[in-house]
């Protein structure tokens, strides 16, 4: 099982109410990308000081063995885990 | 002192060795020059600036000189020195003029590292204060010169200073650039405006420069508070259309048009964050100058709570 965590300077913003869109800002790269807001709830969740893991992770985001949309909500929040790794927004925890 | 109160021979002598020292808003300027045409287009366009009291530091010593060698006489070429050094290649000597005004720019958007610096022109109106950020051809600098023969302020056209905290734009209201066709237009406008020597040939096409007005100039260290930001893009033939932009996709194309955005790193992105939650942020696709005349006000009006 992964875990992660965000390093230091890593940025989000969300600029309007009820938007889709979000802002985030690489503490690694300097780079600055358009994302899903849904962002913004997961590098809620990641420490930079300590790991997380991606069980945690997905249980923080509601993701449990109750939920009825378990496989379809994991999907989704891996590949939005998977993005930010690629982008350099977090990183995976040695 | 401005400028003008000196006469244009003083003008000449002092560009020799001396320089003539300007202050253009928050930076101070020493232009020596070996081309008579420069001081005659500095005396021109920026006779309403202050001269620099003697007890104040320069911020840049620039200099436009013809080179040492042959160049000197064939094919005249122009050089462009920051204390000394050349960080361009040369242009024809006819550029001269012109090859200042891109090395102004340049040492400003090289040293301006204590605010956001982006590629825009920006205006202000009534409390309402745009930024107009765009890419090179999208006339930019040709939306610019028609709203600030219409009443606007102008505060830059080429580059918008932004406070790191306060968000406050410092005005540098600089002549404008015009390009090609947009030279005429503007001219038919307002057969009173005051223009560069036209130079043709250029990297850009042909060029004149057009002198901000004595407001702009006058009320040049009177900062303001920005409230909207639109993307010009002419088309010709287009039909007008001003369409409000998802603020995600305004920051992307705002930082795309920043000097200084990777530089400031996470201030730069905190700056811009609140830049883009303050600002209503808009598309603008125009072909008409009274078009956009029309738009602007309306989103003036709108910007200080008048507007539908």
């Amino acid at each position: 099982m992964r875990s992660f965590l965000k390093p230091l300077g890593t940025r989000v913003a969300s600029l309007e109410n009820n938007n889709e869109n979000a802002v985030v800002f690489s503490g690694v790269t300097g780079q600055t990308h358009l994302v899903d807001s849904a962002v913004i709830d997961i590098l809620a969740v990641i420490p930079n000081n300590t790991s997380i893991s991606e069980k945690a992770i997905l249980e923080a985001c509601g993701v449990d063995d109750n939920n009825e949309q378990k496989t379809l909500l994991t999907h989704y929040i891996t590949d939005i885990i998977n993005n930010l790794l690629a982008h350099e927004i977090i990183s995976c925890a040695e | 002192m401005k400028l003008k109160d000196l006469t244009l021979s003083d003008a000449h002598q002092l560009s020799v060795h001396e320089g003539i020292k300007l202050i253009i808003g928050p930076f101070n300027f020493s232009v020596t020059t070996s081309f008579a045409e420069v001081v005659d287009n500095l005396y021109r366009l920026y006779g309403h600036f202050d001269i620099v009291p003697s007890n104040q530091i320069i911020d840049f010593e620039v200099s436009v000189r013809r080179p040492n060698n042959i160049r000197r006489w064939f094919k005249p070429q122009a050089f462009f020195y920051l204390d000394g050094k050349s960080p361009f290649l040369p242009l024809p000597a006819a550029q001269a003029f012109p090859l200042l005004e891109w090395g102004m720019n340049w040492c400003i958007a090289q040293h301006t590292q204590e605010q956001l610096t982006i590629h825009a022109a920006v205006l202000e109106k009534n409390g309402a204060t745009v930024i107009l950020p765009a890419a090179s051809g999208s006339g930019k600098s040709t939306l610019t010169a028609i709203l600030a023969l219409q009443g606007w302020r102008l505060l830059s056209d080429e580059m918008t200073l932004v406070d790191l905290e306060s968000l406050a734009i410092t005005p540098i209201a600089r002549p404008i650039s015009l390009k090609n066709d947009s030279i005429r237009v503007i001219k038919s406008l307002n057969q009173t405006a005051v223009f560069s020597d036209i130079v043709k040939d250029t990297n850009k096409g042909t060029i004149a420069h057009l002198k901000p007005d004595n407001h702009a100039i006058h009320e040049i260290n009177r900062k303001v508070s920005p409230t909207t930001i639109v993307f010009p893009k002419y088309e010709a033939k287009a039909q007008t259309s001003l369409t409000k932009i998802d603020k995600g996709q305004a920051f992307m194309r705002t930082i795309e048009q920043c000097f200084n955005y990777s530089l400031l790193a996470e201030d730069g992105f905190e700056c811009m964050e609140k830049l883009i939650k303050t600002c209503n942020c808009y598309e603008f696709i125009y072909s008409s100058t009274a078009d956009a005349i029309e738009n602007f006000d309306m989103i003036a009006k709108q910007a200080i709570g008048l507007g539908k």
